[in-house]
């Protein structure tokens, strides 16, 4: 059950923000530690014992086998992709599934990895400049090439789900890839009204493009380094958008709405960002700066979200942990009476009635029809009638996205 | 040029309604306003012909236009309804005052029946005394059990068939946040829900505004010119409710809909059945409604007469152990004046 008590504050005051390298933890004291009794360095995160470094790398890639193997989900030698992007908590998960594979005997993890960089350049382009971009590119390349008995792929999301990806190794074809399809993938992107709803195209579609890259690398499973807090964001702002009948599926270890049979994963889904800092530093390795930083701060519910939740972890530093908690109670009917159900033609989720939607409807009725005039009895038979013969292929969140765009252009990439 | 109200009715529009974005004009935003709750009513069948209602009132915008609208609509669709304000006097000095004048001004200009109970006639004591007693930290915990209580009490010795509350859509999208954040799952099930307690022993509860924006609400009240009081609870409010409230109106400012989606998604959660529902029993001390045993109301009340005021705040086990101290220091004490009694 929920006895995680983590917190993303250490005790010496330093903020565990995941913002630029220069936050990394930079001092630790040095005294015994609480389980073997060596004196080093010690490394301390909230509701545990000051530790040293091996007893701290111990936990952690312990809570992360709990995580994959509680589930059961994991087949032994399962070919796994590991869906990279450099950042500090993909570096630690590539680097865990490093140490597991070369556990000894009974310990070890048995499966094939193969890693996917994701260069979503697309989605986050108006807040880092060409440059920044193109130093990154080469960062993770470098980094990525450095684990040389890994296979190592690299695809764009704009380059289509049918796209075959590119070896690492060819980093330079993918740069000088023909680009002309991209650009007009970019332009229906760009036609998406709002970005609270451009953020929820993306991630829809992400989603399937992973899964293709899957199936084309002949992966069942793909692993995906979300951390506790990107969890609770998700899950507040699926909230949010009026996606609670789904929810369950976005914060689990596991994620099976896809509709090649590829299941998507969340091994670190645990960790705070303390933790993954702790562990950058213990294991001294290297990771990649997106600099994508500077974000309008009112710009879309999932920013306001992250936003909020990293405010209020810092007044109530057990925040990220009770939403995880709320999370993990929370289930999902997809699974049940599949066929009689209708799916949402984006998001492939059922499709649910209720007297909040009919209600919702019933406003946008009457605010435009309403006069004085207008007679409730009559008008009322005809709602009804109306709402008895309506067209529902899409769902109630995804009909939001309809509202800031044209769900016919964008319909055909998910 | 002036904007046209959007139903086309030929008049200058004068607002944007909050909850559609629709330019209209007054008149047909009164009717718009009142024609959802209406539907809300009919669709819910929250109401039976004959039916005695309380309508809970503090004089705020939430109950001064519910008791308004429900008034107005009793008579146009003739639903029948018997209507009773019902106010609690909580006893703070310098708040129920002014607000009970017009609570009792709503009782004069809707021409409904009205019943104040103070809290010193239902539990002998008043906010004012409690705060004496507690300080300020805890006792919007003190107010909002007792008050919850109050209209349960009230309800009974008017003998009415359910009591109305003014929450609104805000209200109960900001309640679903707030129970997600503080990992509440057994108020996160019911906090949607439009009716609730109904059972044997209990008096149901029904809330005609669960679909009302609070915006729309200050709107109505201020294109009718409806009297209410306008004052925030005189102590602190609670500083993690103001949070999800902020975060709330953040979210609303990028997507007005989001209060609708939010009580939506809230009505949607499922459960694994592992997670255990809690048990809605009835209180063995008070007879009341409750889940725990004994009721909250009961543990403060007990903790206010036995001077121990943080009783009922924070896990029962530390009460238990205060209980025990307190049980064991007189103990003490009536054994020492026994020696002393002795000589
Ligand atoms: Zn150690
Ligand atoms: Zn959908
Ligand atoms: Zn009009
Ligand atoms: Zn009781």
């Amino acid at each position: 059950m929920c006895s995680i008590g983590d917190d993303d504050v250490l005790d010496d005051g330093i903020s565990s923000l995941m913002t630029p390298q220069k936050q990394m933890l930079h001092y630790l004291p040095k005294g015994t530690c609480y389980k073997c009794g060596q004196d080093r360095e010690l490394y301390k995160i909230h509701f545990r014992e000051a530790e040293c470094k091996n007893c701290f790398l111990i936990f952690v890639n312990h809570k992360f086998r709990a995580t994959v193997g509680s589930s059961k989900a994991l087949p032994r030698n399962a070919d796994i992709l590991l869906v990279f992007d450099g950042s500090a908590e993909s570096v630690v998960l590539l680097d865990m599934l490093q140490t597991a594979q070369s556990e000894s005997n009974f310990k070890r993890l048995h499966c094939y990895l193969k890693v996917l960089f994701l260069d979503d350049y697309e989605a986050y382009k108006d807040t880092c400049g060409i440059n920044d971009y193109k130093l990154y590119i080469q960062q993770v390349k470098d980094l990525l090439l450095s684990y040389d008995n890994i296979k190592c792929y690299v695809t764009n999301l704009r380059s289509g789900i049918h796209q075959k990806p590119f070896d690492i190794k060819d980093m330079n074809l993918y740069l000088n890839r023909e680009m002309e399809k991209e650009k007009v993938f970019s332009n229906d992107i760009n036609n998406i009204q709002t970005s609270t709803s451009r953020n929820e195209f993306i991630k829809l579609y992400r989603k399937n493009l992973i899964a293709s890259m899957a199936t084309i690398l002949s992966c069942k499973y793909a692993f995906i380094p979300t951390i506790n807090i990107s969890i609770a964001t998700d899950l507040l702002s699926a909230i949010a958008l009026g996606q609670g009948n789904n929810v369950a599926c976005d914060v689990a270890f596991k994620d099976d709405r896809l509709v090649n049979g590829i299941k998507i994963m969340r091994p670190i889904k645990n960790l705070t960002e303390t933790e993954v800092l702790l562990y950058i530093r213990a294991r001294n390795i290297k990771w990649c700066d997106r600099r994508d930083h500077v974000i309008n701060a009112s710009s879309s519910i999932q920013r306001i979200t992250e936003l909020f939740i990293r405010n209020l972890q810092k007044n109530y530093s057990s925040t990220v942990s009770t939403i995880i908690c709320t999370g993990n109670k929370i289930t999902s009917n997809n699974d049940s009476y599949e066929e009689f159900e209708e799916k949402c033609c984006l998001c492939n989720s059922s499709i649910v009635n209720s007297e909040t939607l009919s209600a919702v409807r019933y406003s946008r009725y009457v605010s435009e029809r309403m006069s004085s005039d207008f007679d409730l009895d009559i008008n009322f038979k005809k709602f009804l009638n109306l709402t008895q013969n309506q067209d529902q292929k899409v769902c109630h969140s995804c009909q939001n996205i309809g509202r800031d765009s044209d769900i016919n252009l964008i319909k055909h990439y998910l | 040029m002036p904007i046209k109200c959007k139903t086309e009715c030929g008049r200058n529009a004068v607002l944007k309604r909050p909850k559609t974005s629709d330019a209209l004009c007054k008149e047909c935003f009164f009717a718009a306003f009142e024609a959802e709750i209406h539907y809300t009513i009919i669709t819910n069948k929250l109401f039976t012909k004959g039916e005695k209602v309380a309508v809970a009132a503090s004089g705020g915008k939430d109950s001064t236009v519910l008791a308004y609208v429900l008034k107005l609509l009793n008579d146009r669709h003739d639903y029948g309804l018997q209507l009773i304000l019902l106010s609690i006097d909580e006893g703070i000095t310098g708040y129920r005052d002014d607000s009970l004048e017009t609570v009792k001004k709503n009782r004069d200009d809707y021409q409904i029946p009205l019943k104040i109970l103070s809290y010193d006639e239902l539990y002998g004591w008043t906010m004012d005394r409690i705060v004496g007693q507690i300080g300020r930290s805890n006792n919007c915990t003190f107010c909002g059990v007792f008050r919850r209580q109050a209209l349960d009490r009230g309800a009974k010795q008017l003998e009415v068939d359910s009591i109305a509350t003014g929450h609104n859509a805000d209200d109960i999208a900001e309640t679903v946040l707030m129970n997600i954040l503080r990992g509440d799952t057994a108020r996160l099930r019911r906090c949607t829900d439009i009716r609730t307690g109904g059972g044997e022993n209990t008096i149901p509860r029904v809330k005609p505004l669960k679909y009302t924006y609070e915006k729309e609400i200050v709107m109505y009240a201020h294109f009718k010119k409806l009297v209410y009081f306008s004052t925030e609870c005189v102590f602190a409010p609670n500083a993690y409710r103001g949070h999800a409230r902020a975060y709330l109106k953040d979210l609303e400012r990028v997507r007005p809909s989001v209060i609708m989606d939010i009580i939506h998604s809230g009505e949607q959660l499922l459960f694994k059945d592992t997670v255990k529902k809690p048990v809605r029993g009835i209180c063995e001390r008070c007879g009341f409604v409750s889940s725990q045993q004994p009721c909250k109301a009961c543990i403060l009340l007990e903790g206010l007469n036995r001077g121990l005021p943080k009783l009922g705040i924070g896990k029962k086990s530390k009460g238990d152990r205060m209980r025990l101290k307190q049980d064991k220091e007189l103990a003490l004490r009536e054994r020492a004046n026994l020696v002393k009694n002795d000589f």
